[in-house]
């Protein structure tokens, strides 16, 4: 695939969401505002553009950065998070891995409700190149393995939800952008979700609801999030954890 | 004693049995519970291994097989690490053991 | 819960029940016909608090007291980045609400004046006499004056600030090095082995270093040592070398060490002069941090040897002197243990769970304790010092192995233990308070 065909989905769906959020979901948006200090966003344009030259990455040069650089130390060896704090990046696309990395350097992120302050210092170690690098070797692993505190019960509940949505409660099916296995599929920085870990995701989730995660282009995701329940959250953070590799050594 | 959500496992009881008879004897390196080792994680790790921080990692729950893989993994230089690589030196197989018994179990 | 014959016996022994009735409140005495055991913790600093929140984890049916005459703390730790503004003394401050809420302590704002270790009693200034089981005292240290001419309270107190206890004298030091003239020359002097905090005083020259190097670019900043070494010197002058020109003549820190004449023999205030043994320094800020013992407290109750630090059973941490009470932290003989708020924060682990087993008549099990410690030698670069210790024939013994930060190539080294440093002051706080 050539950068171009890459590209014109993900225009699409950008000028679609920010349709899509500045019709419909300006009011509630406006609404439900939380005394969160606002972050810089991403114009789509100018997010196209950092990543233009995402698949020039070197994976050998990505796995020597992940070590000499100490990302191991929390994301393991091949990208499976070591903790339940943090994300698995094993598997993840290259474009994902990069525009966060980007968001990072770029201080557009929290973790755990706060200002984000490892991943800022630790982006600004990285240039675009390396980035790429980085991202190159991340992808061409493994999905990550199913986490230990995935909670399978609950992950049965979550099936419904991310597969079909929910129409009454107007609830998108999370497959639809993010695949059917939660491989990934819209677009190319669409994140994979199969095999992450709960806690991030929870969290990563409950950010956006609350507005406090912005890196979303458009806001698409904090819209998407605005109608989920605490309870829906929980179960899709665990369906998504379930689809997890079952195979690959830790 | 302990609290309700804390529960003596046999093997801490086998070693503290090992190690009070290890005392008496004056011979074999007693070791300390897993609790006790464990308490040394938690002036980082939080109390109970309970950190969630997004610069140190929980240690509660963690599986154990994990834990003693990580540290073994430290110890050996195996694993970029910051501090750790220096932290797992100082721990014995049984001691590392004993710490992933405590955390494993804690929801 | 059943008594074993050893806690009746102790609990009869104590002699609460022959306590005059004015001695106890209602609620207490009702918890004395339980036979619940009183545990009284003299000092509410890092090893205080955590001694406190750890017995009550350990062992949930005591009555814990936990005795301290301010109503907030703030740790020494990260002090000197309220000196140097990138922190404010909020940032370091932090209360005993969750004790008192979470963990069920009664924290009772006052000063111990007296002691009893035959009735097993304090004296407290407000509250009046406190029986207690066992008693923790967390003393701290303080400093010893006049030892070199010119140096004596009062000149700590106005032209020549430590700053090694966080509060006044921190903002007094901010006050003075912002004052500081152009080109001008900030004096640290370093106190002699043992003292509180270790890699402090280099810490503090080389955050100095860092905010002249943005706001008085010419100024100098020279340590006076009466020490050829120091904790973490390696990894430090490597940081001082990529950072402030160290080793070349424009280098922004001197480091006069012992044999290069570093050791301070009088100082005149009036004029910022320093006689060291090398001569003549002329200073514009002299951050001076003098000899330290234990803290006042455990002389007045003579926990205390001829050097002036608290000897004690290093499995249990209960004074050699007197009985049935332990003291933790910055005071006690540590051996190879350093005077850290970490140190204080493990002893305090082992502390309390030593009280816990003597309590339920058990054996106390194998302590294990640790220290990890990172300073800062800039904003983005930090070095730190990691050691597992054991208790050998009643010393405590460092693992061989651990040790100091290496020096590596990689960029994320130095400045992931600065991201740990600054992150790690949050959680720490959080084990000791939280």
């Amino acid at each position: 695939m050539t950068r171009s065909t890459l590209h014109s989905p993900l225009t699409a769906l950008k000028t679609v969401a920010l349709v899509l959020f500045a019709g419909v979901c300006g009011f509630a948006q406006a609404a439900a505002h939380t005394p969160v200090a606002p972050m810089p966003e991403w114009e789509a344009a100018q997010l196209e553009e950092a990543l233009a030259n995402v698949s020039n990455g070197n994976a050998k040069e990505g796995e020597r950065l992940n070590h000499f650089l100490y990302c191991s130390a929390c994301h393991g060896d091949n990208g499976n998070s070591q903790s339940r704090n943090w994300p698995s990046l094993t598997g993840q696309k290259p474009d994902y891995i990069m525009k966060t990395l980007l968001d990072y350097q770029r201080d557009m992120r929290r973790d755990h409700y706060r200002k984000a302050y490892v991943m800022n210092r630790m982006s600004q170690l990285l240039s675009p190149p390396q980035m790429a690098d980085l991202a190159a070797y991340y992808a061409q692993q493994p999905a990550p393995v199913v986490p230990p505190q995935t909670d399978l019960k609950l992950a049965k509940l979550g099936a419904r939800l991310a597969l079909q949505g929910d129409d009454k409660r107007g609830i998108t099916a999370c497959a639809a952008c993010h695949g059917e296995h939660g491989e990934s599929g819209i677009t190319p920085d669409t994140p994979a979700l199969a095999g992450q870990t709960p806690e991030y995701f929870i969290q990563a989730m409950q950010m956006y609801k609350a507005g406090m995660r912005t890196s979303d282009i458009g806001g698409v995701m904090r819209m998407f999030a605005k109608n989920l329940s605490d309870r829906d959250i929980t179960v899709l953070a665990h369906y998504y954890a379930s689809l997890g590799s079952r195979t690959a050594a830790r | 004693m302990t609290t309700p959500s804390q529960t003596i496992s046999p093997l801490m009881l086998l070693c503290s049995l090992v190690l009070s008879l290890s005392v008496q004897a004056g011979t074999t390196p007693a070791i300390a519970t897993g609790k006790m080792l464990g308490d040394t994680c938690a002036s980082c790790h939080g109390t109970r291994g309970k950190s969630f921080d997004e610069y140190m990692p929980s240690l509660a729950g963690i599986e154990r097989k994990q834990l003693i893989k990580a540290m073994q993994d430290y110890r050996g230089d195996r694993r970029a690490s910051v501090v750790m690589n220096r932290i797992a030196k100082g721990y014995t197989d049984p001691e590392i053991e004993a710490i992933a018994d405590y955390f494993s179990r804690i929801k | 819960m059943p008594l074993t014959r050893r806690e009746l016996i102790r609990a009869i022994g104590a002699g609460a029940l022959t306590l005059p009735l004015s001695a106890l409140p209602l609620s207490a005495l009702a918890k004395t016909r339980d036979r619940t055991a009183h545990v009284v913790i003299v000092g509410g600093g890092i090893g205080g608090a955590t001694a406190a929140k750890y017995l009550r984890l350990a062992a949930p049916q005591l009555r814990i007291t936990l005795v301290e005459p301010e109503k907030r703390f703030m740790t020494c730790l990260r002090s000197t980045d309220v000196v140097v503004g990138h922190m404010t003394l909020d940032d370091i401050t932090f209360t005993y609400d969750a004790l008192r809420a979470k963990y069920k302590i009664n924290v009772v704002h006052d000063r111990a004046i007296g002691f009893d270790p035959n009735a097993k009693t304090v004296q407290l200034d407000k509250a009046g006499k406190m029986s207690y089981d066992r008693l923790i005292v967390s003393p701290g240290i303080d400093f010893i004056y006049g030892d070199v001419e010119g140096y004596h309270r009062e000149a700590a107190e106005t032209t020549m600030p430590h700053a090694w206890k966080a509060g006044a004298q921190t903002l007094r030091l901010q006050k003075q090095l912002q004052a500081m003239p152009q080109g001008g020359t900030f004096v640290l002097v370093a106190p002699p082995n043992p003292f509180r905090c270790p890699p402090g005083p280099y810490e503090r020259a080389s955050l100095v270093a860092e905010w002249c190097q943005q706001h008085n670019p010419a100024a100098k900043v020279i340590i006076l040592d009466p020490k050829d070494a120091f904790t973490k010197d390696v990894p430090f002058k490597k940081a001082w070398e990529r950072l402030y020109g160290y080793n070349t003549p424009n280098s922004m820190i001197e480091w006069v060490s012992a044999s290069k004449g570093g050791k301070v023999k009088r100082v005149d205030a009036a004029s910022k002069t320093i006689h060291a043994e090398a001569g003549e320094f002329k200073a514009d800020v002299i951050n001076y941090i003098p000899p330290q013992r234990a803290g006042t407290l455990a002389f007045r109750m003579g926990l205390t040897n001829k050097d002036g630090w608290c000897p004690v059973n290093r499995r249990t941490f209960e004074s050699e002197i007197v009985k049935d009470v332990h003291v933790i932290g910055d005071a006690v003989v540590g051996d190879t243990m350093p005077k850290s708020g970490y140190s204080a924060n493990s002893q305090a682990k082992v502390a309390v769970q030593a009280i816990a087993d003597l309590l339920a008549g058990r054996e106390p099990g194998e302590p294990s304790m640790i220290n990890v410690c990172y300073s800062l030698a800039g904003q983005n670069y930090g070095v730190s010092i990691a050691d597992i210790f054991k208790v050998v024939d009643n010393r405590i013994v460092k693992l061989p192995a651990s040790g100091v930060s290496p020096i590596t190539d990689s960029p994320a080294q130095p400045l992931l233990e600065a991201v740990y440093q600054r992150n790690w002051h949050r959680t720490f706080a959080n084990d000791c308070f939280a």
